[in-house]
């Protein structure tokens, strides 16, 4: 089953939670392909459930998991036992999250930690895992590693942390890794080189990326292909550069309108109208029709979706191609 | 046309309050209104008097004419459990009460002022939790002469300030939220806003903790009189009772377990309903939705 | 050394309690209506030699110095002296610690030994039968006075089933152990509840925590994020509700040695009052003082060791 080369293969994943207020799909029929080495951007706001479906991916998403096939490697992971997917964690797939503050136990040495995570993934005595654990704060950059090993978490700054974060994640060795926002809760000077960080060890290992942003200059200088989410929905993919140069969807380009354009004195903000979706009460057929500039009569009735099997896709039954189609002919 | 709009509103709001009630709520509710109606109605409830003594029915088991049996001096041990609830929920109550009437607005205060009020007021506070205040009621005692008055001395000067560290470390949290600030800038005066609007927003974890501290009270009242320097003979009073039962424990042991029995579902009734409130409370705390 | 500051900071804060409750102590036995000394030899001296007791005692001088001097010689273990029973008042305590420290030590250990599994495994399937059944065991443990149910136990274990003893303090090592199953018993099923309470609730806070979810995306297995991770962080809280509860422990030590006839500090401080020996309730209660704030240090610096970040905040 690992001919078609694909590292990881999901297919009409959809994540429901069941609220006081009636059923939320905090994803709805995401697909998504990735070739090993790959980066996949996945961008959207708050909401719009780019972070569940990382964990989904893991095993470690809270609501109701259907999914028609996820895959790893060729192999069905979704339908694994417990104990043979939490195998994979840490190993196969790897996790790094958002705040590193508080994602760390702040009751154990950060050197504890590692070689905890060392030792599960690797058969081999405590005092080599230390030094596998020393030299996994080298490769992220932490110096003097073998007595940092002792350190506790409060003692280290937020970029630091977000490091040994990192180091964690590399501990089984994975050919995947799920970046959850790792740049958000930084301080700027420090996001380049997490980022930075990131894409080395990538290029050094040969590790496939995700990485989930709200931030489109994240997604610009970390990807190869973009996906965007809104309301649980996968809305447009395209290879980076084709995303920003020509976004097809109304909500992409709308995001890149939305950051502040123009020099000088002309610098206008241009939101996108309207509120961010409910997920309580997502409307019939598109869910970013009541914000979208290009609405007709079709987009309340249909759900559009992404095909997958194309290299470029979107979400619309009016994407900008074809207004553009439309005035060139004109 | 004016009863449509003034009445249904109260009662319908009623209603849907005491529905949202747990179960846990309205359990420890119900209990603790029987063991209130009994103690209450003592005089209409209780078969016998209890300080009458029948020498023809000592240490008599339990059976259908004496509920609970009879003691060694043929009182009917039923009554005087009914009547021993009079005194330790009295007790109990005002022990619980009272000091919690001073020490929520003293807390309050201590926390929205900071600086050296709140610095004394947190040092007294930790000095007087921090010690067996069984050891302080005993050294009234020595002073005073044993009996209930050393209780009530001990812990009105000394047992508002858990209730004091409970609405401090609420005030904390409160003072820095808006409508505070709003009435300072409306200009009121501190005690103000304090009192009518930092205490009631502050005083969900005393009320929670007054139905343990109820509890303890009791422990703390029939435990000294256990000991002999309490409530003194013939009074029923639960612990005294069971001290009065010790001797016979093998003979008679319904004289020790029933007063037992009463504190047991006394304080059960009390942690019930503060479980039920705590979640009840803690839900207007917690997030929106 | 950061330890070293943290252990001087704890310290420094204890002395607040032991000036309050010495000082209330001292204030309190001023009250005494009538004359303390007199009350206390209950006539059976002569004017003068209450007179000349006076004078001994040092209770001429004004009421600062004599408090003054009380702290100054307690500080070096001068309790002052007993007159009723004509001995220092620390060495009629220090006949009569071992029983309640063991008291005080078996009745915690035996709640940490029921407290803690029960916690564990309560929060481990939270709602479920086993959880609401040691919830209500809680609930209904807690009200039970540490009297009465010392009392049942004596009836049950010593009298009919006459497994263990059921009085006084016994002799040697294994016999004050046995001794002390039941009064430590007594005092468990009340201090229990609390730690399971509290112990349960801070699990489930802490596998709410991040960092629990980042662990499991380690691939750490359940067992040991519920043991290692989980259970290291709800130490925390739980420590603090032990201290904050030592104080009603030892009220109920000093119920529980009456019950069982235990000859400890409680019973000295019961038969104290029913003599009137001023200056043995006077050294009793700081004596106690020191027993409730060196446990809250002792929880203090465990707490301390467990989470590192407490040290930085002195």
């Amino acid at each position: 089953m690992s001919g078609s080369g694909y590292l990881l293969e999901v297919e009409d994943l959809t994540v429901s939670f069941a609220t006081r207020n009636g059923t939320v799909l905090a994803n709805d029929g995401v697909s998504l392909n990735l070739r090993p080495g790959e980066t996949l951007g996945i961008v959207g706001e708050s909401g719009s459930g780019k972070s569940v479906l990382c964990r989904a991916i893991l095993g470690l998403a809270k609501g109701k998991v259907t999914a028609r096939r996820i895959a790893f490697d060729g192999r069905n992971i979704d339908e694994m036992q417990p104990a043979e997917r939490r195998r994979l964690r840490g190993s196969g797939i790897a996790m790094v999250f958002q705040s590193p503050m508080s994602s760390i136990d702040p009751v154990w040495t950060i050197g504890d930690q590692l070689v905890e995570t060392v030792r599960h993934h690797k058969a081999i005595s405590r005092r080599e895992a230390r030094v596998e654990a020393a030299a996994l704060l080298d490769r992220v950059g932490i110096a003097s590693s073998a007595r940092r090993l002792d350190d506790y978490p409060h003692q280290w700054s937020g970029g630091m942390l977000q490091r040994a974060m990192i180091a964690l994640a590399l501990a089984g060795n994975p050919r995947l890794i799920l970046a959850d926002e790792p740049t958000t809760a930084l301080d700027v000077t420090i996001q380049d080189q997490i980022l930075a960080l990131l894409m080395s060890l990538q290029r050094e290992s040969g590790m496939a990326m995700i990485m989930v942003s709200h931030d489109l200059g994240v997604i610009a200088e970390t990807a190869d292909r973009v996906a965007v989410m809104y309301a649980g929905r996968i809305v447009e993919t395209a290879d980076v550069r084709d995303l920003f140069q020509e976004p097809q969807h109304p909500y992409t380009a709308g995001l890149f309108a939305s950051i502040v354009a123009g020099s000088g004195q002309d610098k206008m903000l241009m939101p996108i109208p309207g509120q961010p979706p409910d997920l309580h009460s997502l409307p019939a057929g598109c869910a970013f029709a009541p914000r979208c500039p290009r609405v007709r009569d079709n987009c309340h009735r249909t759900v559009p979706r992404v095909d997958t099997t194309v290299a470029r896709g979107n979400a619309c039954l009016f994407p900008l191609s074809e207004a553009l189609a439309v005035e060139q002919r004109q | 046309m004016k009863t449509e709009v003034a009445t249904p509103g109260v009662l319908e709001r009623i209603a849907r309050e005491v529905g949202s009630w747990s179960f846990t709520l309205k359990l420890g509710l119900l209990l603790m209104t029987i063991i209130i109606f009994m103690a209450v109605f003592a005089p209409w409830v209780a078969p016998f008097d209890p300080e009458l003594q029948d020498f023809d029915v000592i240490l008599m088991p339990p059976d259908l004419t004496h509920l609970f049996g009879t003691d060694n001096l043929g009182r009917d041990i039923f009554s005087r459990v009914i009547y021993g609830a009079r005194l330790d929920l009295s007790a109990g109550f005002l022990m619980t009460f009272v000091p919690m009437v001073y020490g929520v607005p003293i807390g309050a205060y201590a926390g929205y002022r900071g600086g050296w009020v709140d610095m004394v007021v947190g040092s007294v506070t930790n000095m007087a939790i921090a010690f067996p205040f069984l050891v302080m009621i005993i050294v009234v005692v020595a002073v005073i002469g044993p009996g209930i008055n050393a209780i009530f001395i001990s812990v009105f000067l000394l047992g508002w300030t858990m209730y004091a560290r409970l609405a401090r470390a609420e005030m904390m949290v409160e003072r820095t939220k808006d409508y505070m600030l709003a009435a300072r800038v409306l200009g009121y005066p501190t005690r103000i806003i304090v009192l009518r609007h930092g205490v009631p927003n502050t005083v969900a974890s005393s009320v929670v903790f007054s139905m343990s501290d109820f509890t303890l009270n009791i422990l703390l009242l029939s435990g000294l009189s256990f000991i002999g320097l309490g409530i003194q003979p013939p009074t029923p009073e639960w612990g005294a009772m069971i001290a009065d039962g010790k001797e016979f424990i093998l003979q008679a042991w319904w004289i020790c377990t029933m007063p037992g029995l009463a504190i047991v579902l006394t304080g059960t009734a009390l942690s019930l309903i503060g479980d039920g409130l705590a979640r009840r409370l803690g839900s207007r705390h917690g997030s929106a939705g | 050394m950061l330890v070293a500051r943290y252990v001087i900071s704890r310290v420094l804060h204890t002395l607040p309690v032991l000036i309050g409750v010495t000082l209330f102590t001292f204030l309190a036995i001023q009250f005494v209506p009538g004359d303390p000394i007199r009350i206390m030899t209950r006539g059976h001296v002569s004017d003068a030699e209450v007179a000349a007791i006076y004078d001994r005692l040092g209770m001429n001088r004004p009421l600062a110095i004599q408090y003054g001097s009380f702290i100054v010689k307690a500080a070096t273990g001068d309790l002052g002296e007993s007159i009723i029973q004509n001995a220092p008042v620390s060495e009629l305590v220090g006949e009569k610690i071992a029983p309640t420290m063991w008291l005080l030590g078996m009745g915690t250990f035996l709640s940490i030994i029921i407290a803690l599994p029960l916690s564990l495994l309560a929060a481990a399937w939270p709602d479920s039968a086993f959880d609401h059944t040691v919830r209500t065991a809680s609930m209904i443990g807690f009200a039970m006075p540490p009297f009465w149910i010392g009392l049942l136990l004596i009836l049950g274990f010593g009298l009919h089933l006459g497994w263990l003893p059921i009085s006084g303090y016994g002799d040697g090592f294994l016999g004050h152990f046995t001794h002390m199953i039941l009064p430590g018993l007594t005092i468990a099923f009340f201090l229990a509840p609390i730690l399971i309470q509290s112990l349960r609730a801070s699990l489930l806070d802490a596998l709410d925590a991040d960092h629990i979810e980042v662990a499991r995306s380690r691939g750490v297995p359940e067992w040991r994020i519920y043991l290692k991770h989980a259970l290291r962080n709800a130490l925390l809280p739980t420590l603090t509700v032990l201290s904050v509860n030592i104080s009603w422990l030892v009220s109920g030590a000093v119920v529980v040695e009456s019950v069982f006839a235990l000859p400890g500090l409680g019973s000295l401080l019961i038969r104290s009052v029913g003599y009137r020996d001023y200056p043995l309730i006077q050294g009793l209660a700081l004596v106690f003082a020191v027993i409730v704030v060196a446990v809250n240090l002792i929880a203090d610096l465990c707490n301390g060791i467990i989470d590192r970040r407490v040290l930085r905040a002195t």
